[in-house]
């Protein structure tokens, strides 16, 4: 798609040579397109809702005004400092958005958008309502970049920003975003560094941005505080929801089609904006995801994922077996009186246990007796009110999940926590992010044959039937070959069928050097595999020994198991 | 000083009546609606035909507006919220924006209102002299906004907590299909609200009228305003929405006045950031509304 | 199918574009003089371009039924930039494309000054009517193509401060004004013509357009007891700070620059208990010859009274006029200017303007007068 926007622009610029005024508007559609493309990203692929993205392209323009007419600096030199700025306080917003959700991240965006115009209207050297006039046209050489030549300038730095954009969004960093967006939580535990990725989309759409900014400063020769206001804020948010946000070519065309909205119909006034908003509604209405995110939806129902698709010949004749791990030392796992409150509740009281190596132990009790609690407490997705963990050595009291997963951990959910939008073969190569290219697509294809689910591998999550969630969700989680590995209540829903083939591969997980806790209800097969269980109940430890020992345990008869077995 | 708290106040009262709006939306619909301030003005309007064309008591125009407005806000129910909000809540409040667009120069094409503001005459008549109390004036009109705002209140307040619709139309928000299955008509409960939200806002519009002027463009301004006030009295509490218009209001004017407009404004936003920050929930709010 | 789908819309678009942009030439021989208005008609400007854009109707009007121009009738094409500078630079561009010879722009200084260099590139004359001189005059010298339709600030401020302190007495001042270019602008000058009559300026507050209270500012600038204040806005938010003023018991002499010299002002401020409030423009004073005229060709119009604004828009139609007439059939921006900078004098509205090469804004002290409020209307000091 975006070869052809490529085409259409030579093109257009070609054809609309005679036409200064066609030029003109298409040089403004590539100024306004950066920023477009920006908000793309993160309102698309990390699912950050900003209103505050002229924030950062004021920025870049008041920057070219301000170093250009009082400094004298030539434009080449200005624009990259206010992109340089924009960048800077795009990482600041970045981590201040880290701590907001929903209609509160937008409220945060917007009070930053406010915030900028009203430091640009206090500023005395920005020139206060005034802002910066006479602001020059860039040089190259020769050459004054103005009219025509301008609409060549402003397009190759708007297809720049596309490129780079979109060859972000297929790296490491874009399968991250992804990851994020689809589902935070699981992509912590998959070992995506969410918070520095979040961080990162905000710096680099208000890099994009400051570039649109500055280009449209030295275009227009002025910049004041109403050019950059919330009105321009929400004419980007426009941009990127009418064409069809998180997709680079959605913003182009959004671009495109607020920026020739723009010209048009003027000799109207008033009837012009009452139809525009009409319009807007409309777009909203019957087209949600944008018109490009329409047509998407109509073509990409099964993608091949990764820069190269893996074909079938791929799949090897022998379903290998798991992988062999070790772990690091012989306490992979040591829990130390572990507390965690909540208010007034006291969820996990003083909870200590060690693992062997290469064991498997189940972690059972009622329900509410905090096993998940004590899960998400190992995983540092809560934080201990008292205690430690450590994990191969290493203590990871309070760490971050992604980090935590990333020395070897992996984690199944109560509720299986895939990645919806992306297909069975995604979710299990975004288990291993470390593991790239045709490496990382081979192997995830080994594991879903070793698993008996091959021929879901172009399923997308959302379409699978539950107990084959949760199978997948298991793939996902030993991906990256790790040598601890947490599931919680991987069986439930399960038929008998499926539990059987689960707890198969949980022994041959088990003989491949894993250390394993499950969290678990089903008591026959806990009893049957097991080589330790033990027993929470009201947060404490009751129980802690072989299943044999356990099961005939007066104290956990009476909490738990109750009558014959 | 006791004149610029007066004044906080009665500019406040207008921010809490726009953060209790959004809130009401918010919490029916659980979408954020940008198109407040556009309501209030559509509804000053209407009261200042009311009282210039038919030339009736400004007391039938506060009527005869609340109750366009909650026409208008069955209207915008049902063509706007409804349909866009099954696209998800991003998708609702960009058609919000839509309707902001469409009511703000919309009113304009009215050709008794046009783009210019006008004056809607005081509630006491025109020559009502205003109290001075130690050195204070306090401006009648201004005592009818807080009295008129207290009414309101006291009004929604009863009918929310004490009568069974009130109590349906918050089942219905908090909790749909629990709602549904104990039979209430969810979908009315929900156009209800937003009828309610509207009527308020054009009540609001019309009792803040003669002390501004109905008309004009600053309806975005004052949406704004109205959010930062829902943020720091608390997006969840309706009480604490009209608190924080409050406090809002006089913190703005005691600052201006220290400082001035120019440097007031952007520290006024800046408390916005920084009580999203410190204290999501906002002064009123509870902690658990606030996830992260 | 997705790219055919995405190419269809784009070629779509440009058509579309293309044929609103292309205007469509009368049938009717001899061919019309294409001029254009680049107004801002909605959005928070509106009430300065709307009465504009009517003058300028009214305007095309007059010169149609009187012949034209040169044997030529004129067309007006008048289009609403709604106070963005990028769109009006927009709207100039496919002006200048499809013919028309001079450009009204317009309402604001910022989107005047946008066009400003879009007309300056391609040559075109240009008139606008804000108060900022600093589009014509700059430190690089005299802007050729570009004529100012208003008295200046400047005029405004000498005439509202030398009132002040010869007739008013007035030793002090305090400036309250809109925090948009026009109010700051307009009080920065104000400040400096205070400073060089030797009257001390002892406060300066601004508030936004859309303020409903004004307690803050007002209470300040009353504590730093001025002789009297001056008040530097437009449209009917200056009207409303009055109201405030008198509310909280200020009684020094008000005085406004030429955006609040409307009825409407006064109703707003409240009729008579608006006080002692002065106004320095040009439609002060008692009304010339070419002022009656035009009011009464407005009121049997428009059935209202005039405003800086329409006075601003119909003289700025005239004065391309007089340069089209002048120019003798040419119609680039440099012969016009020079016709303009003849400096023939051109008795109008606002005052007699007669433009040099190095004067583009054409009117004197003597063109701006002082209104009083009396009664709720405004009347002779």
């Amino acid at each position: 798609m975006l070869a052809v926007f490529a085409v259409l622009v030579v093109a257009f610029g070609i054809v609309a040579r005679g036409d200064a005024g066609l030029v003109q508007a298409g040089t403004y559609v590539a100024i306004f397109a950066p920023a477009a493309i920006g908000l793309s990203v993160l309102l698309g692929n990390v699912n950050q809702i900003s209103v505050g993205q002229a924030g950062f392209f004021g920025i870049g323009a008041y920057a070219v005004g301000y170093l250009t007419v009082d400094a004298g600096w030539p434009f080449w030199l200005a624009a990259p400092v206010g992109i340089a700025v924009a960048t800077v306080v795009g990482v600041a917003l970045g981590f201040i958005a880290l701590r907001f959700r929903g209609h509160y991240l937008a409220m945060a965006t917007l009070a930053f958008g406010l915030i900028t115009v009203g430091v640009f209207h206090a500023a005395p050297f920005l020139g206060r309502a005034s802002g910066i006039t006479n602001i020059p046209y860039p040089q190259l050489g020769a050459l004054t970049v103005s009219g025509y030549p301008a609409y060549w300038c402003a397009w190759i730095v708007a297809f720049a920003a596309v490129l780079v954009t979109s060859a972000l969004l297929r790296s490491r960093l874009g399968r991250a975003f992804e990851a994020i967006r689809n589902d935070e939580l699981a992509a912590e535990a998959t070992g995506v560094a969410t918070r520095r990725c979040k961080i990162i989309a905000f710096a680099y759409s208000g890099a994009l941005a400051a570039a649109g900014g500055a280009m449209f400063a030295a275009f227009l020769g002025l910049v004041n505080p109403d050019a950059v206001g919330i009105a321009l804020s929400v004419d980007f948010l426009l941009m990127v929801v009418l064409g069809g946000s998180g997709l680079v070519a959605g913003a182009l065309f959004g671009a495109a089609l607020i920026g020739f909205a723009n010209v048009v119909g003027h000799q109207y006034d008033n009837w012009r904006e009452v139809v525009y908003g009409a319009v807007v509604i409309a777009f909203v209405v019957f087209a949600p995801r944008g018109v490009l995110g329409l047509v998407r939806g109509l073509i990409a129902r099964k993608r091949t994922p990764g820069p190269r698709a893996a074909r079938a010949g791929e799949v090897p004749a022998d379903a290998a077996a798991f992988a062999e791990v070790r772990a690091p030392n012989d306490e992979p796992l040591a829990v130390r009186g572990v507390t965690k409150r909540f208010g007034g509740l006291v969820a996990l009281d003083g909870v200590s246990f060690a693992l062997q190596p290469g064991t498997l132990t189940s972690l059972i009790g009622p329900n509410g007796a905090g096993k998940t609690t004590l899960f998400n407490a190992i995983c540092g997705i809560a934080r201990p009110s008292a205690g430690r963990v450590a994990i191969g050595g290493v203590d990871v009291t309070g760490a971050r999940p992604h980090r935590i997963a990333a020395l070897g951990v992996g984690r199944t959910f109560q509720a299986a926590r895939l990645f919806d939008e992306m297909t069975v073969l995604e979710n299990v190569v975004a288990g291993a992010p470390r593991r790239a290219g045709r490496a990382a697509t081979g192997h995830a294809r080994a594991l879903l044959a070793r698993l008996e689910l091959a021929d879901l591998a172009a399923v997308l999550a959302k379409d699978l039937a539950f107990g084959d969630r949760r199978r997948v969700e298991l793939a996902r989680a030993v991906a990256a070959d790790p040598w601890l590995l947490l599931a919680d209540e991987p069986a439930a829903g399960l038929n008998d069928a499926e539990r059987r083939r689960l707890f198969a591969d949980l022994s041959a997980l088990r003989d491949a050097g894993t250390t394993i806790v499950l969290i678990e209800h089903d008591m026959r097969l806990v009893m049957a595999i097991s080589q330790r269980v033990i027993v929470l109940n009201f947060g404490r430890v009751i129980a802690d020994g072989d299943p044999q020992t356990v099961r005939n345990d007066p104290a956990v008869i009476a909490a738990y198991l109750g009558t014959a077995s | 000083m006791l004149q610029l708290l007066i004044a906080g106040l009665t500019v406040g009262s207008e921010y809490g009546l726009i953060a209790l709006r959004i809130h009401i939306i918010l919490r029916s619909t659980r979408i954020v609606s940008f198109a407040q301030g556009e309501f209030a003005i559509v509804g000053g309007l209407i009261a200042y035909s009311a009282v210039a064309s038919l030339h009736v008591s400004v007391w039938l125009g506060l009527i005869a507006a609340t109750l366009a407005g909650a026409v208008l806000g069955l209207v915008f129910e049902a063509l706007v919220l409804r349909p866009a909000g099954r696209g998800g809540e991003t998708g609702a409040t960009i058609a919000t924006i839509g309707a902001v667009f469409v009511l703000l120069y919309g009113h304009a094409l009215v050709p008794a209102w046009g783009s210019e503001g006008h004056v809607l005459p005081p509630f006491s008549g025109a020559s009502a002299a205003n109290l001075t109390v130690a050195n204070t004036v306090i401006p009648t009109q201004s005592l009818w906004v807080f009295g008129l705002l207290l009414l309101a209140l006291a009004v929604l307040y009863a009918f929310f907590e004490h009568t069974y619709y009130g109590k349906a139309i918050r089942a219905a928000a908090d909790n749909p299909l629990g709602a549904r299955l104990s039979g209430i008509d969810v979908r009315s409960a929900r156009a209800v609200s937003v009828a309610l939200a509207i009527a308020l806002a054009a009540y609001g519009g019309t009792i803040i009228g003669p002390i501004t002027l109905v008309g004009g463009a600053g309806g975005f301004a004052l949406t704004i305003k109205g959010f930062v006030a829902a943020i720091v009295g608390g997006l969840e509490s309706p009480a604490g929405c009209v608190a924080g218009g409050l406090v809002v209001g006089v913190l703005e004017v005691f600052l201006t006045s220290r400082l001035g407009y120019d440097v007031a404004d952007p520290i006024v936003y800046s408390v916005l950031l920084v009580m999203l920050l410190l204290r999501p929930q906002g002064l009123f709010g509870r902690r658990d509304a606030v996830r992260d | 199918m997705s790219r055919s789908i995405a190419a269809a819309v784009a070629a779509a678009c440009t058509l579309a574009l293309v044929a609103g942009t292309s205007s469509v030439p009368t049938a009717a021989a001899p061919e019309p003089i294409k001029l254009a208005a680049i107004l801002s008609t909605s959005g928070p400007s509106a009430p300065l371009g709307v009465p504009e854009s009517n003058a300028v109707k009214l305007a095309e009007r007059e010169i149609n039924a009187h012949g034209g121009i040169n044997g030529r009738p004129v067309q007006f094409d008048i289009v609403d930039d709604g106070a963005k500078a990028d769109v009006a630079a927009q709207l100039a561009t496919q002006m200048i494309a499809s013919g028309h010879v001079a450009i009204f722009c317009g309402t604001r200084t910022d989107t005047s000054a946008a066009v400003a260099r879009v007309t300056g590139a391609a040559n075109v004359l240009q008139v606008y009517t804000t108060p900022t001189e600093a589009l014509w005059r700059t430190p690089r010298g005299v802007v050729k193509n570009v004529f100012q339709v208003n008295p200046r600030d400047q005029l405004e401020a000498i005439s509202l401060l030398t009132f002040a302190k010869s007739r008013l007495h007035a030793k002090s001042v305090a400036i309250l004004h809109d925090e948009n270019l026009y109010g700051s602008g307009g009080s920065a000058i104000a400040t400096a013509e205070a400073k060089s009559l030797g009257i001390r300026v002892v406060g300066d507050e601004s508030y936004p357009g859309t303020a409903t209270d004004f307690t803050a500012q007002i209470v300040k600038l009353r504590d730093a007891k001025p002789d009297a204040i001056v008040l530097w806005g437009a449209t009917t938010t200056p009207g409303l700070a009055i109201k405030a003023a008198r509310t909280l018991g200020v009684t020094v002499p008000i005085l406004g620059s030429s955006g609040i010299l409307s009825p409407a002002i006064l109703g707003v401020a409240g009729g008579a208990a608006a006080g002692e409030v002065y106004s320095a423009s040009p439609l002060a004073g008692a009304p010339s010859a070419e002022q009656r005229a035009f009011a009464a060709l407005w009121d049997k119009e428009y059935h209202a009274p005039i405003v800086s604004f329409a006075a601003n828009g119909w003289d700025a139609v005239q004065i391309i006029a007089a340069a089209l007439r002048e120019a003798k059939g040419k119609t680039d921006g440099a012969s016009l200017a020079s016709a303009l900078e003849a400096g023939k004098p051109m008795p109008l509205v606002d005052g007699v303007f007669k433009y040099s090469a190095t004067d583009h804004n054409g009117l004197m002290p003597a063109d701006v007068h002082i209104a009083k409020a009396v009664n709720g209307a405004w009347g002779a000091p």
